[in-house]
């Protein structure tokens, strides 16, 4: 396999890493309180609508890239707008997900400066990069029955902790449902618009829909379990101020004498959270490849990451900022741009699908 | 005293741009380095922002602030 091409399997597992590790530190719908899974399940629609559109444009436009498939359709000024406004939405999505995940690296290891936590995690991302969107694709692979043991271990794991109680009453009113679909659609389910860069590299994407499908249920049947173990073991309000629900769940665990089974947790958080920032990382490489029409988007990866790092810095000097930012301002930009691209692209290409048909009608 | 240092630094480079850069960009090579070059150079000047506390540099935070109406519609909610 060439460095540059994905198999259908690989971009099933990497949807799945993706969704995992994109929310795995941070629990964006627990603004819906004790209704949390619901909002879950509820906005797991967004993720379904963006691939199925997904799936049907590059079916249309096959090894074209999602940049150029704007420019043909919607002409080279509107399309190029809508580019660059879709490359700061995912430059905003890749910022959080570094500030996540060097975040909980910062719980872990507290005397180490976050500088040196977001050099070291960009350099390995960096690296990954550099060998071709195909490591990221057997990192993914080799990953993946990993993953699913520690998923399943902490699941085991809880169950004799949970209470059901605390998720009483279900669905009490309907405006902080509202609320936690929406954060929740942002993030992660928009977030999956990142597959736009990896699609135009998969070979056979039709055949392969009920994979992608499969994979993304089983992401979203485990952020559900998660949304229900956070609120039945620290109840709604422990839930809603903590940081990190699930490394407070995963503390409160135990197995017999062996205590502090968070840190083999740190595995799984790491490997999941890395793997979605990779993904952003290559599909931000790629997406500015396009922009500018670059044929070699090697000497962009470690500007741009450095670039990543220092940005992150400068637009969240500290957690309160990134907490207010991030999380209450930005999802209202991500989540438009994320679901207005795809859907104006969509329209449009129906709309000259319809116009070619009626046009050969009328040669014939 | 900084401030004209650093301005004398920007002038250089701008005029180094307009000079050179035309013939850069007639070369595909040359665009790839321009970017890389150009992403460095905005790492560098935001990273001086930071440190020394000047807030000269365009912060997108303070544009998504003009966002707070709806995100306290929607905490209202």
């Amino acid at each position: 396999m060439e460095n540059k091409t994905l198999s259908s399997q690989q971009i099933a597992f990497m949807i799945f890493l993706f969704l995992t590790g994109s929310s795995l530190v941070y629990i964006p719908e627990i603004a819906a309180r004790q209704s949390a899974w619901i909002a879950c399940l509820l906005a797991s629609l967004i993720g379904v609508y963006i691939i199925i559109i997904l799936l049907a444009l590059f079916t249309r436009f096959p090894d074209m890239s999602i940049t150029r498939i704007s420019e043909l359709l919607l002409g080279k000024i509107a399309g190029s707008v809508l580019n660059i406004l879709l490359f700061f939405s995912l430059f905003l999505i890749a910022q959080g997900l570094l500030y996540n995940l060097c975040l909980l690296l910062g719980i872990i290891y507290p005397t180490v400066c976050s500088f040196i936590h977001r050099s070291l995690v960009l350099f390995s991302a960096a690296y990954c990069i550099y060998r071709g969107p195909a490591a990221l694709g057997r990192l993914c692979e080799s990953f993946i029955g990993l993953i699913l043991f520690f998923f399943l271990l902490g699941i085991t794991a809880s169950f004799p902790i949970m209470d059901l109680s605390e998720l009483k009453p279900l669905w009490p009113e309907w405006k902080p449902l509202l609320s936690g679909v929406f954060f929740v659609a942002d993030w992660p389910f928009a977030q999956l618009l990142i597959l736009a860069f990896f699609f135009p590299l998969v070979q056979g994407l039709k055949e392969k829909k009920k994979a992608f499908i499969g994979w993304y249920l089983l992401a979203v049947a485990i952020l559900i379990f998660e949304d229900l173990q956070v609120i039945s073991i620290l109840g709604q309000e422990l839930a809603e101020i903590s940081r990190f629900p699930l490394l407070k769940v995963n503390r409160l665990t135990g197995f017999g004498e062996f205590r502090r089974v968070e840190l083999f947790f740190f595995i799984l958080w790491f490997i999941v959270g890395f793997t979605a920032l990779t993904v952003y990382y290559q599909g931000l490489v790629l997406n500015l490849k396009e922009l500018l029409r670059l044929e070699n988007p090697r000497p962009l990866i470690l500007p741009l990451g450095l670039f990543l790092m220092v940005f992150t810095s400068y637009m969240y000097p500290s957690d309160l900022n990134y907490i207010t930012t991030r999380l209450r301002y930005v999802p209202f930009y991500t989540i438009s741009v994320n679901l207005l691209y795809l859907t104006i692209i969509f329209i449009a290409a129906s709309l000259s699908k319809r116009r070619l048909s009626r046009h050969s009608r009328g040669e014939g | 005293m900084y401030y004209n240092l650093i301005l004398s630094i920007v002038l250089f480079f701008l005029l180094f741009l307009l000079r050179e850069g035309r013939s850069w960009l007639k070369n595909p090579l040359g665009i790839e380095y321009c970017c890389a070059v150009l992403l460095f150079l905005l790492s560098l000047a935001y990273t001086l922002d930071l440190v020394q506390g000047w807030h000269l540099m365009p912060n997108p935070g303070a544009i998504f602030a003009k966002l707070k109406p709806l995100s306290d519609l929607l905490e209202i909610i």
